[in-house]
């Protein structure tokens, strides 16, 4: 179906402009990269743990507070490329403070936490410019997060929590790396 | 003019108006004496001088205030780089060094050049270098600053141990977004800044090269061959444009072109039976012009599969009418075919009485590894037939006609030197239509020896001359395979 809501938004009308253009492509592949070290992480919990499939670990979902990170803006049916935008920048940051449980999960791939948490801080940026330059509103977030980590009521949670972390992140991204795409393609 | 005080406290002070001053400009300097802070010097006249380094020089002494004595110095043009400016004073007859100003004098720094800048995927750093230029003479700081398009300028990393290089680390950088980019360089006397780079650094990444996965001729009797290649690690989230290069091992050129980026590509032309070296190279492809290509994969070889030899052989040929039984003695001669007929490796060649013919038995009268061979044909034989094969199978054959030889040759024949192993032979094109030249020769001495491989065959018509070179025929030895 066409992204009918699309009509009329003022993104749309960029949809020519060279800067703009040059904005998504870049930050597509960004998300992808971001999309690779999500999935390096996943595999590494996949190892160290064995939780490597979600639907064996559907009961144990149902004692977590996991929260979750609305995007709905960014999807087909009620897209707002403004909305969206500001909804991808907001999730980075609430998983950029999640991460923090990967990080106490995996003490040895600290590094690569960070960098993915770099990675998220520079797209979250990027995108915060562009909507600058678009002459949108945007937040500005403080640099350290806010949020209070999610508990978990043992060790074996924790680490279910932390993949569940990974799982809705890549969703997440991928839900975020097909808007961009479909704003490359008008 | 403020002076400022540089030497000892107490019995002598100098004071210096700078002291680091631009080269050749003038320095300033004072020295004031304490009479009564000084021991030895209570009594007497004090005669202040000034030592520059080790060389006198002359200032003009005054009563200063309070019962001092002060010197001034003028040094109109100071062309030292690094001096030491003494105040001294008489004493029991000896110059006594009481005071003392050091002086440094220079440029400002020369503004940085060329600067460049990569980005290593394996930690995401950025290093950049630069030129420094000419020495300014003064100790100067260097530092390498970035500026996102909205954030203000940072250093980005600093110069160690007076090289003109350093890593910007990946928290400092902003991917995927213009940033800019500078060298600033301070000392006493001013600031000096490069150009500005505006990059996003992923657009000069440095990539690691590919590597060649597989190679094979597809389809198996085409001149195709399709490869298949891995990208590097950590480049695999990167639109790639991807360079094939491959040569034969007798090629000085490479053949280069652009593939795709799938990961798979199919190339046509190649010869048969050949082993040529394959090697690829990527960059990003949405990257700016500043993108830098990967350095060349590892080579990777491959030989091409056969095919039968194609085309037809040069081939000459002498024959006498055999003393009994009315036969013809035939010396047939023939040059090995280029690679580019030969298909492969030729493995020989087979001369017969008539030509081949499926089931059939063949009158073969030669099979050799040689590109020579006599044999002896039944009397009025015209014509004999002369193939080569290879592992994939054997040519058509040549048809080699023993014509009688009719007419005069051509006329006008000379030779000229062509280099110290080449001659170039010149003749007149004879009346009577020509099909093709064969040029023969051999070593003028008292023994006629024996070439089989001292001819050459002239296939263009209108030729009137032809160059005979090589290693084979001046000054002559048989060419076997």
């Amino acid at each position: 179906a066409p992204w009918r809501t699309l009509h009329g938004a003022p993104l749309a009308e960029l949809s020519g402009d060279q800067d703009f253009q040059l904005f998504l492509q870049r930050n597509l592949e960004f998300t992808r990269k971001i999309l690779g070290d999500v999935a390096a992480l996943q595999r590494v919990v996949c190892d160290t743990f064995q939780l490597c499939k979600e639907d064996e670990l559907q009961l144990v979902r149902q004692d977590l507070d996991i929260a979750q990170v609305p995007l709905e803006q960014c999807h087909r049916r009620t897209f707002q490329p403004e909305t969206c935008f500001s909804q991808i920048r907001a999730g980075l940051h609430a998983y950029h403070g999640s991460l923090a449980t990967i990080q106490n999960l995996l003490p040895g791939h600290a590094g690569l936490v960070e960098t993915l948490q770099l990675d998220m801080a520079n797209l979250s940026s990027n995108i915060q410019q562009q909507m600058e330059d678009l002459g949108l509103a945007t937040v500005t977030y403080p640099s350290e997060n806010q949020n209070p980590l999610p508990t978990f009521s043992s060790h074996f949670h924790h680490q279910v929590g932390g993949f569940f972390i990974l799982a809705n992140f890549q969703r997440f991204l991928e839900t975020a790396y097909r808007a961009l795409r479909h704003l490359a393609n008008l | 003019m403020l002076f400022l005080p540089a030497g000892t406290l107490g019995c002598a002070s100098v004071a210096v108006g700078s002291p680091i001053v631009p080269l050749g400009s003038a320095v300033t300097a004072s020295c004031t004496i304490q009479r009564e802070l000084c021991r030895g010097l209570e009594q007497g006249k004090v005669q202040i001088s000034w030592m520059l380094d080790n060389k006198p020089v002359a200032g003009s002494q005054r009563q200063g205030p309070g019962g001092t004595e002060v010197s001034n110095l003028t040094l109109p043009r100071f062309n030292r780089t690094q001096a030491r400016l003494w105040c001294c004073v008489e004493w029991n007859g000896t110059k006594q060094r009481v005071g003392m100003a050091e002086i440094r004098a220079g440029y400002p720094p020369a503004k940085p050049l060329n600067l460049s800048c990569i980005l290593n995927l394996r930690d995401y750093g950025l290093m950049c270098q630069w030129e420094q230029g000419t020495d300014s003479h003064l100790p100067t700081s260097v530092a390498l600053k970035c500026a996102g398009s909205r954030a203000p300028a940072v250093t980005g990393c600093t110069p160690q141990g007076g090289h003109s290089h350093c890593t910007v680390p990946r928290p400092l950088l902003q991917l995927y977004r213009q940033m800019e980019i500078w060298v600033s360089a301070t000392n006493a006397l001013g600031t000096a800044e490069s150009e500005h780079l505006h990059i996003d650094p992923m657009d000069v990444a440095k990539l690691d090269p590919p590597t060649l996965q597989s190679i094979q001729s597809i389809p198996f009797q085409t001149d195709c061959i399709a490869l298949a290649w891995d990208v590097a690690r950590g480049t695999e989230h990167m639109e790639l444009q991807c360079e094939l290069r491959y040569r034969a091992p007798e090629d000085s050129a490479w053949v280069t072109g652009i593939t795709g980026r799938a990961g798979t590509a199919q190339r046509c032309g190649f010869l048969f039976g050949t082993q040529y070296r394959f090697q690829m190279r990527c960059r990003r492809s949405s990257a700016s012009a500043l993108a830098y290509w990967s350095e060349w994969s590892p080579g990777r070889n491959y030989t091409t599969h056969e095919k039968a030899p194609t085309g037809t052989l040069d081939a000459w040929w002498g024959a006498q009418p055999a003393g009994t039984g009315g036969r013809l003695e035939v010396q047939l001669r023939w040059k090995a075919p280029r690679q580019r007929e030969a298909n492969g490796r030729v493995l020989g060649y087979r001369v017969t009485l008539s030509p081949r013919r499926r089931g059939r038995d063949l009158t073969t009268v030669c099979n050799t590894t040689h590109t020579h061979c006599n044999f002896s044909a039944p009397a009025g034989t015209r014509r004999v037939y002369l193939s080569a094969y290879n592992a994939a199978g054997e040519s058509a054959p040549t048809e080699v006609i023993l014509l009688e030889r009719k007419g005069q040759p051509p006329a006008g024949l000379r030779a000229v030197p062509a280099g110290e192993r080449s001659l170039w032979v010149h003749w007149e094109p004879p009346l009577a239509p020509v099909v093709a030249y064969v040029l023969e020769w051999q070593r003028v001495t008292a023994e006629p020896g024996h070439c089989s491989s001292c001819w050459q065959m002239e296939r263009d018509r209108e030729a009137t001359a032809a160059l005979i070179q090589g290693e084979q025929g001046l000054p002559g030895h048989s060419d076997p395979l």
